[in-house]
């Protein structure tokens, strides 16, 4: 399983957009990615939380615990706007999780912004 | 290059049979209502008050569905009446172009573990802009 930083790319959309009130929803494409917001540092805690919670094996389906954790993490986030900031504490990211290893794989994040 | 809009509100109640005990696929019925309705960008809001009921997405494989309540035995909420809380009452969508941004594999399930039969009900709350506005 792999953690992708998206913060930067939700912060330059959204000063991109000039919206100073409102929300960002955030989906990510797919039935086997999540998004999670974390502070920084507890990334591999949590990777390892998630790997006991949900294992990668004993399962009927061939990759069921990347769905399992895809659905029961969600793949949408909602993040209010205030003053044309991010509601997210300073030490905290918002991650693109891929629970499978992928490779040469483009993974397409829907970006919404409501707001005045 | 950023446009303003005003986003319209629409919202939808469907009704269906159920068991009381099972997983259904909602898909096709939540697409339909976006085609049907002309709604273009925004997000789709699928939201269940049903006691005992969850809406999730997931992928619709059988094989799969039997490890998700597999996982719930697991967690020990199928007894204690508490999977709603755990795989909570909505899924936020965005619609993209006329279509859900769901990807190839991903459904829409409601889930009813309430033990209880009868007339369920799904409340869709569309925002965004439609082609008839």
């Amino acid at each position: 399983m792999e953690l992708h930083p998206i913060t930067s790319i939700l912060k330059e959309t959204l000063h991109e957009s000039d919206i100073k009130n409102g929300i960002v929803w955030i989906s990510v494409e797919g039935a086997t990615p999540a998004l999670c917001l974390l502070r920084r540092g507890i990334e591999k805690r949590f990777l390892s939380y998630i790997a006991r919670l949900i294992p990668f094996t004993g399962w009927n389906h061939g990759n069921a615990y990347a769905h399992l954790i895809s659905t029961l993490v969600s793949t949408n986030k909602a993040i209010p706007i205030i003053n044309g900031e991010l509601l997210l504490n300073p030490d905290e990211e918002v991650y693109v999780l891929e629970t499978r290893s992928v490779y040469n794989h483009v993974r397409k994040i829907a970006i919404e912004i409501h707001g005045n | 290059m950023v446009t303003f809009v005003c986003l319209d509100v629409k919202i939808y109640r469907l009704t269906f049979e159920s068991p009381g005990y099972t997983v259904l696929d909602i898909t096709s019925h939540i697409a339909e209502i976006v085609h049907q309705t002309g709604f273009y960008k925004g997000t789709a809001i699928i939201y269940t008050n049903e006691e005992g009921c969850a809406v999730i997405e997931i992928e619709y494989a059988p094989d799969l569905l039997e490890d998700l309540e597999l996982f719930l035995k697991k967690l020990g909420c199928i007894e204690e009446n508490l999977c709603d809380v755990i795989l909570g009452r909505s899924v936020v969508i965005p619609v993209v172009n006329g279509s859900m941004f769901l990807g190839r594999f991903k459904n829409l399930a409601f889930i009813d573990i309430s033990r209880k039969a009868g007339n369920k009900a799904l409340v869709m709350v569309l925002e965004g802009i439609f082609k008839s506005s």
